[in-house]
């Protein structure tokens, strides 16, 4: 029950953002199904730091939007931006600006940098599938952009 | 295939294809996504070569055919959205063309019907803004009564973005307000006792104007090696994130004062 609620909150929210999105209504399930499997795994691993467990859901949120646009044959992003979005650290935010306007300085200090480092590890597991992605797909297509000349 | 296609009909493809490429980028859709796109198009109805620039708010694009005539076109791009269907359906239509290679007309016919086609009506965005209040407020751990004004405020900043839209406030500028409005009405509804939680009321509902869609095709961006491009759009969510900030902030900072 405890880790069904949050991926329950998880699931609805990405039905809304699809919404705010514009993603079709056959994709709304998929898409959502993403964001909820994303959270469930940061739930289920069982690091000290929230860093590398940031870094691995977005790995599998990743992977699973791959796979699925080339499942359904739609962009990539339409997955993995909707997805990710739980995983988004709204609260440290929040937090960083809340210790700043009440001048704790230390805390500030500290909630920011752990927020950075956060919002680095989505980035950093965004950069790291899209890569390997695009090397495939660049060994395995012919290479449009290196077009002879002559 | 070999028919001949008249300098005229060049002229029309390449307006046309660039209406794809503004089309796609006015949707919300990558450079590199929007550049292959074009390139693709135009290859498939026989253009020698293809160059193609694209940045969040241009496009350049120019057509060399074999016997050396080529001709360029620059669009400008003024307003930018989040529209996913459109980019599935325009994705769908430039996969469709380099397979058959209609006629242009065709292509252009087809092009007009994606643009008219209607996306969710404006009631819907309410209900979905509200959607994403109530949700986030109850993921981030918020209790029914912190996530039912949630969805009051999330409601309300949709059409406050309306009604701003419409008089055409900068992105800057609405973030701020949205954020303060928001701050304002968390606040109240637990000095009032109707909700708990404060901060969760606020990050839940600020939740949908986070720039997530502009940091993810940064990145992407990036990754594809369109550094201006990626440059710009994480310079533009970095932006939306000060000014909620900033909203947020002056609000609590009103409120302690009281």
């Amino acid at each position: 029950m405890e880790l069904m609620m949050p991926c329950l909150y998880a699931f609805l929210a990405c039905i809304a953002f699809s919404i705010v999105y514009h993603v079709g209504w056959k994709r709304i399930p998929l898409t959502c199904l993403g964001g909820a499997l994303g959270w469930l795994v940061y739930l289920l691993l069982d690091f000290p730091s929230d860093v590398p467990k940031y870094f691995i859901a977005t790995v599998v949120i990743s992977v699973y939007s791959e796979i699925m646009a080339r499942v359904c044959k739609v962009p990539v992003t339409l997955f993995l931006t909707t997805a990710v979005l739980p995983l988004v650290p709204g609260g440290g935010m929040y937090y960083t600006m809340e210790y700043c306007v009440r001048g704790e300085t230390s805390l500030f200090m500290e909630t920011g940098l752990h927020t950075l480092a956060l919002a680095g590890a989505i980035a950093l597991g965004i950069m790291t599938v899209s890569s390997l992605v695009r090397m495939w797909k660049v060994m395995k297509a012919p290479k449009l952009f290196l077009k002879k000349r002559y | 295939m070999e028919e001949k296609i008249s300098l005229g009909d060049y002229q029309k493809l390449l307006n046309t294809a660039i209406d794809l490429g503004h089309f796609l980028l006015e949707a919300g859709a990558e450079t590199y996504r929007v550049e292959e796109s074009i390139q693709r198009v135009l290859y498939a109805y026989g253009i020698k070569h293809v160059d193609v620039f694209a940045i969040t708010n241009s496009i350049t694009v120019t057509i060399t055919m074999a016997d050396d005539t080529c001709f360029t076109r620059l669009r400008r791009i003024y307003s930018r959205g989040t529209n996913y269907q459109m980019i599935e359906d325009l994705n769908n239509l430039s996969r469709y063309i380099c397979i058959y290679r209609p006629p242009v007309e065709e292509f252009r016919q087809r092009l007009k019907e994606i643009y008219h086609k209607k996306g969710y009506p404006f009631w819907m965005m309410v209900v979905a803004f509200a959607g994403v209040g109530f949700s986030f407020t109850l993921f981030f751990g918020g209790n029914l009564r912190d996530a039912l004004v949630a969805t009051f405020a999330g409601a309300l900043i949709r059409v406050v973005i309306q009604g701003m839209e419409r008089v055409h406030t900068n992105g800057f500028f609405i973030n701020l307000i949205n954020s303060l409005l928001v701050t304002l009405i968390a606040l109240l509804a637990v000095r009032y006792q109707i909700a708990d939680h404060s901060d969760r009321i606020i990050i839940g509902t600020l939740m949908s104007l986070v720039p997530g869609v502009a940091v993810t095709n940064a990145m992407r961006d990036i990754i594809a090696g369109d550094l201006v491009a990626g440059t710009m759009k994480g310079l533009e969510a970095l932006l939306v994130a000060l000014a909620l900030a900033l909203g947020t902030g002056m609000a609590l900072v009103v409120m302690g004062g009281l």
